[in-house]
């Protein structure tokens, strides 16, 4: 059964709703002032919007209300769908092989991210560190977010004689990182030393934090120091090892495509500190 | 029901979710290292012979040097932080074996994770398998407490292997015997919530002390 007025109240909640969802979308880019106008309207509107579901529920409307409001159909349930970050937001800006590399690592010059990295012979020391490094970016300012590693292994297996493959491979090799700095600032990662690069992979389900999201500008520019483990293999080559690594930022403002809006995470509220040396 | 949940959020029935950066000093991972090796643990390190122990390299070859299903137990220390005071919220590990094994595959183990003389923050009073602390899950596994880590106090933690082992070589003089090995790394992650660099900080929200409420116990 439908009451009375139950039209009228379906077309004023729907207005509300359309009249919310714009300033919602307005809000991240507005200053402080006109945000909390916002901020006092959406309030006024959420109190209107309950009255109305209580109404609606007294008159038996509930369904058309939520219709309404672009919810119909939700089940109790909410779906989320996993979405790009948005514009400017989580790029990707590779390190790359400052000079010729020396020893077991192999790079094609100083254009191509990838290193590979042969393992070292039983007994004898393993790969020394290499230093990688981001190139200037002049055409835009970014803020770094985080940092990211991907690699991949292969040990040679064994060959039986007349027996095709033998059960027996050394452990994949380990890659690890230190000192991540931008220009001469201090080391961003929290280790001190050496730590696995495995805790920045990129297919970590989460992304590993920093000490301090600092902001890359030409001519600064990023540089960190890796270098890749094995065990031991009876002969250089036994163990290939593919990596490369890579700055995530955030671009605030470029020089083509014009000035974005950071991720929350990058915003200022979400990076209140107090006291420090470098604030 | 919620009006800012149920009825307004996520217009047309979706929400669209992008994996994000955790924040400034959140989730930050601190390694462990093995400051002394045994015959079964032993550090490898850049540019040096493996072999030993490293206050700077992380990466442990584990071999089970004894023969039968267990071999001898390491700790591993994380260093101090002299620069900051640090919320501990979990432990991870990364663990490399080899490709084609010459049996199982060796399991490392964990055991009485600690800070400094403190009670064991694993709910596991015995050895575990390292797979429950593995990096790339899809969730973190929890402790029993999230307590503060300064200086001048380390974490630690106890490890060991578990293969069906015969008496091999660490660091290992045949692929035979690196093929039963493992190489592995262990981390504390960390919550920042004061640098002396880079200033103070909020934790994340299951750091905060809202979600840290407890009633009762010996240690509070």
């Amino acid at each position: 059964m439908t009451y009375y007025g139950a039209d009228q109240q379906t077309a004023k909640v729907q207005q509300l709703a359309e009249k919310k969802a714009q300033l919602q979308a307005a809000l991240p880019v507005v200053d402080d002032a006109r945000a909390a106008a916002i901020e006092a309207r959406l309030d006024r509107i959420d109190a209107a919007l309950q009255k109305e579901i209580a109404h609606a529920k007294a008159i038996g409307n509930v369904a058309a209300i939520k219709a309404a409001m672009g919810i119909d159909g939700i089940g109790g349930l909410e779906f989320q769908a996993q979405a790009p970050a948005g514009v400017g937001r989580l790029v990707r800006l590779p390190f790359y092989p400052i000079a010729a590399l020396t020893g077991n690592y192999e790079a094609v010059g100083t254009t191509v991210p990838v290193v590979e990295a042969s393992g070292t012979a039983f007994g004898t020391a393993q790969n020394a560190s290499i230093v990688l490094r981001t190139p200037q970016i002049s055409w835009a300012t970014l803020r770094i977010v985080g940092f990211e590693t991907e690699q991949q292994c292969q040990t040679n297996l064994v060959t039986a004689a007349g027996a095709g493959i033998a059960p027996a491979s050394t452990p994949n090799a380990k890659l690890v990182v230190s000192d991540l700095k931008i220009g001469g600032g201090a080391n961003l990662f929290t280790h001190e030393d050496f730590a696995d690069g495995q805790i920045y992979d990129a297919d970590q389900p989460e992304f590993c934090g920093l000490r301090d999201y600092p902001i890359l500008k030409s001519p600064n520019v990023a540089e960190v120091t890796v270098a890749s483990l094995n065990i031991g293999v009876t002969a250089v080559g036994d163990i290939a090892h593919q990596f490369s690594c890579a700055l995530l930022c955030e671009v605030l403002q470029d020089d083509n495509y014009g000035s974005h809006i950071p991720g929350p995470y990058a915003r200022s509220g979400a990076m209140v500190r107090k006291g420090g040396s470098f604030i | 029901m919620s009006l800012a949940t149920d009825l307004s959020d996520g217009i047309g029935g979706l929400k669209f979710v992008a994996t994000a950066p955790p924040g400034v000093g959140r989730l930050v991972r601190i390694p462990f290292y093995l400051e002394t090796a045994t015959n079964s643990f032993q550090a490898v390190t850049p540019g040096a012979a493996a072999g030993g122990a490293s206050t700077t390299s992380p990466v442990i070859s584990a071999i089970s040097e004894a023969a039968g299903l267990q071999s001898d137990t390491a700790t591993m220390k994380t260093p101090q932080i002299s620069w900051a005071t640090l919320r501990i919220v979990g432990f991870e590990c990364s663990i490399n074996t080899a490709d084609v094994p010459v049996s199982v595959q060796p399991e490392v183990m964990f055991s009485d994770l600690k800070i400094g003389g403190g009670a064991n923050l694993f709910v596991h009073e015995d050895f575990a398998s390292s797979r429950i602390y593995l990096a790339g899950q899809d969730s973190f596994s929890g402790l029993r407490d999230y307590p503060l880590l300064k200086s001048p106090n380390v974490a630690e933690v106890q490890v060991s292997l578990f293969r069906q082992g015969a008496a091999l070589a660490n660091p290992a003089a045949a692929v035979a015997d690196n093929a039963g090995g493992a190489l592995f790394t262990c981390n504390l992650v960390c919550e920042i919530l004061q640098d002396d660099n880079y200033g103070s900080h909020i934790p994340g929200p299951y750091a905060r002390k809202g979600a840290m409420v407890r009633k009762g116990g010996s240690f509070i």
